[in-house]
């Protein structure tokens, strides 16, 4: 079967291309080497936090910060989606991970961020959370006491860290933060205890019992406490919504906070992303590594892992960052002086022009692994022409668009806004694909007497 | 071989299994978020731990073996995961046979001694399936031997595949181009219908099928269930047949079973440590070899078959990069309707599932994919391993089809 598009990567931005051209009614493929990020993810989903290199303020509407981003950097992703491209994206993207089985929450407020706690207590501008709508909203209530509370035994979240971390927070030095570890039978946990498990399994353990026993222990110790922070071990996709129970049964208003990986929450959205794609009727090719390209006059002809020929008509390059293995490397550093050299960037798929292709050691990576100004490798990626377009020593291929964080021009890590620009851009890439596809279908009916 | 040779031979001079992998290791846990096992049993702590994690810790002593290791299926989703190419199945794989418990096991043995079992019902097949069938003796064989009673066991077929394939074997040196089959022991006793299915769609396309001189149990069953040194011993000798073969004209080497293809081309030299590097790359699971017939334009004449069916892509056949080439075929089938069904385990793992242990394990890794199937409204399951269909065809409503049989069904006669 010839693919009218064929989608390399199977990550966030790879299955939203894949299920964009299968609603279209495309026959549409991911292939896929490894597993994706997402099993990393907070399972949260930011588009704009902060403008670039100002972590300083941030951002409570998004989408006016993406107008005043677009303007300041035109070699931005989002700078080839637009402000409208993005908030239609996102829109679009809830509603398929509504069908895929997840529901997902925005804040009350129109088009305005909520926060999310980390793993450490700090405070990340998010838009889109599982646990619920506003759970921290922008302008939280006076609060007095903020509790993580953790399963005993658990080692995936710390709530000693997490309290520590919010209090460094400005709006939280003279709230009472504090933590809580609730002791729990498992009960479906058959025998094992919560120090070998890992949250989905932890998830898996817990019973009605141990519901009850969670809900009981916060009434009794931290009613007064104005929200209460629980690892990302309970189930929050459509068919079980635990949080919302304990909720209800306790009346705190409690949020999750995304535990070490593998993160549930981040796994529910793969698992969502996965199912909706599949009932589209899109295929998924797993364990094949594309390798090398044929390209013929500006157009990708086919792509290979080595030994099979994959032939479309449109291509859409999702394969990642580094580690996903999107973008190598310095093949050959002199081990001896590794740091004195210049580093090599390449995208070995195509050999794709890239933002950064050489950059000293210095510019690369920073000393502070928690850098305000962020990494260049970070920022290094896939360089767009002014049509958006990916380029071949400065000639583009037309039927090939690329997608996700394999785009160079962003630090989505400092900017809060990685969820946002795998979306937006992949759903910008399939749009064009999709146009395209139905352009050419009316120009071969036009022939048609 | 003698009982008592065998015995020798099972389990403990596995040094050779041991693999430094696990240095690559960068605890990111991929592995952990895709263990189908991880995924029911809390008590599982998962591959990373089990694998790279425990390794470190056994090879300081043996005393850190992880009971739990037993619950591994060896599905090796979790190195299709690992972005550092960790063999982290082949790590808890190689930790049972060297650390575990090397006591002789009769269940182990007849799980995993396929073609000896096969050897055995020889000419008294009606009846062996009638008995493994019968209430009293799925009991016996639960309470005596740990096979749960609630599996059903795979039918013996009266005629074996070499016996049948006997009478065509005459009318394959009409074709210029020939190929070697190795049917595998579930072919040979259970299911010699899909090698003359392979016979029919390989003459339809021109190439004649032979069989080798000799084959053996491929040696999955028998690495899952601590017979290494067996495998190693099946492998030497397929190797040799597989040898003989090329240099007598044939083009390679053909597989039905999407596991012992994975064994017989990538695991001998990796986990067994056997030289195939003669024929490694004339092995191929079926589809593999007609997918890059087809691509080279060469296509059995079809016509249309107008089903509906669902494709279940094992986890043996993932992790060798062979589900492009499954669906590269079923795309040129005419006229059937294809849906994929989502990436789950089937839960039943070869041996695994019909332990008295394991069972409920099985069943739960299953059940999210019996229930797409029952959804799905297919006339048929599709799938490329036998120990799947045995799964499927037992936890659902639906009978379960080898992309050959779809083929056969296809062939303008």
């Amino acid at each position: 079967m010839r693919h009218e598009c064929l989608v390399i990567g199977g990550g966030l931005a790879g299955l939203t291309a894949g299920i964009r051209c299968a609603e279209a009614g495309l026959k549409v493929a991911v292939v896929t080497s490894g597993e994706s990020g997402l099993s990393f993810a907070s399972g949260a989903i930011d588009v704009l936090g902060y403008q670039p290199s100002d972590s300083s303020q941030p951002i409570r509407f998004p989408f006016e910060g993406i107008s005043e981003l677009v303007a300041n950097h035109p070699e931005h992703p989002y700078a080839f989606v637009g402000r409208d491209g993005v908030a239609e994206a996102m829109d679009w993207f809830q509603g398929q991970l509504a069908e895929g089985g997840l529901k997902t929450f925005t804040s009350y407020s129109e088009e305005s961020n909520q926060w999310r706690v980390t793993a450490t207590g700090a405070l990340r501008p998010t838009w889109l959370m599982q646990s619920g709508p506003d759970c921290l909203p922008w302008i939280p209530a006076k609060m007095k006491r903020v509790v993580f509370a953790n399963i005993s035994g658990f080692l995936d979240f710390m709530p000693e860290l997490a309290a520590q971390g919010l209090k460094r927070h400005p709006s939280f030095r003279n709230v009472q933060v504090d933590s809580l570890t609730i002791d729990l039978p498992l009960v479906n946990g058959l025998g094992a205890t919560a120090d070998t498990m890992r949250a989905p399994q932890l998830c898996r353990a817990l019973g009605s019992r141990d519901f009850d026993i969670i809900a009981s222990t916060l009434i009794e110790k931290v009613q007064d406490a104005s929200l209460v922070v629980l690892p990302a071990c309970l189930d929050s996709t459509l068919e079980t919504v635990h949080l919302n129970d304990l909720r209800r049964r306790t009346g705190l208003n409690i949020v999750d906070a995304a535990t070490l990986p593998p993160s549930l929450p981040g796994m529910h959205i793969h698992q969502a992303l996965r199912h909706r794609f599949a009932a589209l009727g899109g295929f998924l090719i797993p364990a094949t590594e594309i390798r090398h390209a044929l390209v013929k006059d500006g157009r990708v002809l086919s792509v290979s892992n080595g030994e099979d020929l994959l032939s479309a008509d449109h291509f859409i390059l999702a394969s990642g960052s580094f580690f996903s293995k999107g973008l190598h490397v310095n093949p050959d550093l002199n081990a001896s002086e590794p740091f004195t050299q210049p580093l090599l960037v390449r995208e070995p798929i195509f050999d794709l022009d890239l933002t950064m292709p050489t950059t000293s050691p210095a510019e690369f990576s920073d000393r502070k692994f928690l850098s305000r100004k962020g990494h260049g490798f970070i920022r290094t990626g896939v360089k767009l022409n002014a049509d958006g377009q990916p380029e071949v020593k400065g000639k583009a291929l037309h039927n090939l668009h690329v997608a996700g964080t394999i785009l160079g021009g962003c630090d989505p890590v400092q900017e809060c806004s990685a969820g946002g620009v795998s979306i937006s851009t992949a759903w910008r890439a399939a749009g064009k694909v999709v146009a395209e596809v139905q352009a050419a279908a009316v120009n071969k009916g036009g022939e048609q007497p | 071989m003698s009982l008592f040779a065998i015995l020798k031979s099972s389990g403990t001079q596995s040094g050779r299994l041991t693999d430094r992998s696990f240095d690559q290791c960068l605890k990111c846990t991929a592995c952990s978020s895709q263990c189908p096992v991880a995924a029911v049993r809390p008590d599982y702590p998962g591959p990373k731990q089990c694998g790279p994690d425990g390794e470190r810790l056994r090879l300081k002593s043996p005393d850190f073996l992880d009971e739990a290791l037993k619950y591994c299926t060896g599905c090796k989703r979790c190195e299709v995961a690992c972005p550092s190419n960790v063999r982290i199945s082949d790590i808890i794989a190689a930790a049972r046979t060297t650390y575990g418990d090397q006591k002789f096991k009769v269940r182990e043995f007849m799980l995993s001694h396929t073609d000896l079992m096969g050897t055995l019902t020889r000419g008294s097949a009606p009846l062996v399936n009638k008995m493994t069938g019968l209430k009293p003796v799925k009991l016996l064989l639960d309470k005596g031997l740990g096979v749960d009673q609630r599996r059903q066991f795979p039918p013996y077929a009266k005629t074996s595949f070499r016996k049948q394939f006997e009478t065509v074997a005459g009318s394959q040196q009409q074709y210029a181009r020939q190929i070697s089959y190795f049917h595998g022991c579930s072919v040979n006793y259970n299911m010699p219908e899909l090698g003359m299915d392979l016979v029919r769609v390989l003459n339809a396309m021109n190439i004649g099928v032979r069989l080798l001189k000799k084959e053996k149990c491929c040696g999955v069953p028998l690495v899952a269930n601590g017979f290494p040194d067996k495998a190693r011993k099946n492998g030497t000798l397929n190797i040799a047949s597989f040898e003989q073969a090329m240099t007598e004209g044939s083009e390679g080497i053909l597989s039905t079973s999407s596991s012992c293809a994975l064994m017989l081309k990538d695991e001998y030299p990796h986990v067994l440590g056997l030289d195939n590097s003669k024929v490694q790359s004339n092995i191929s699971f079926i589809t593999r070899f007609l997918a890059h017939e087809f691509e080279a334009g060469n296509k059995p004449k079809m016509k249309p078959v107008n089903l509906k069916v669902a494709y279940h892509s094992p986890c043996h056949l993932i992790k060798a990069g062979g589900v492009l080439h499954t669906l590269n075929v079923l795309w040129e089938i005419p006229g059937l309707e294809l849906q994929q069904l989502n990436s789950n385990c089937c839960g039943i793992a070869g041996t695994y599932g019909f332990k008295k242990e394991n069972y409920e394990t099985a069943q739960a890794i299953g059940s999210p994919l019996f229930k797409q199937i029952e959804e799905s409204g297919a006339d048929y399951v599709v799938t490329d391993c036998e120990t799947c269909k045995m799964q499927v065809e037992m936890s659902t409503s639906k009978k379960v089809l080898h992309p050959l049989e779809l083929l056969r069904m296809a062939l303008v006669d």
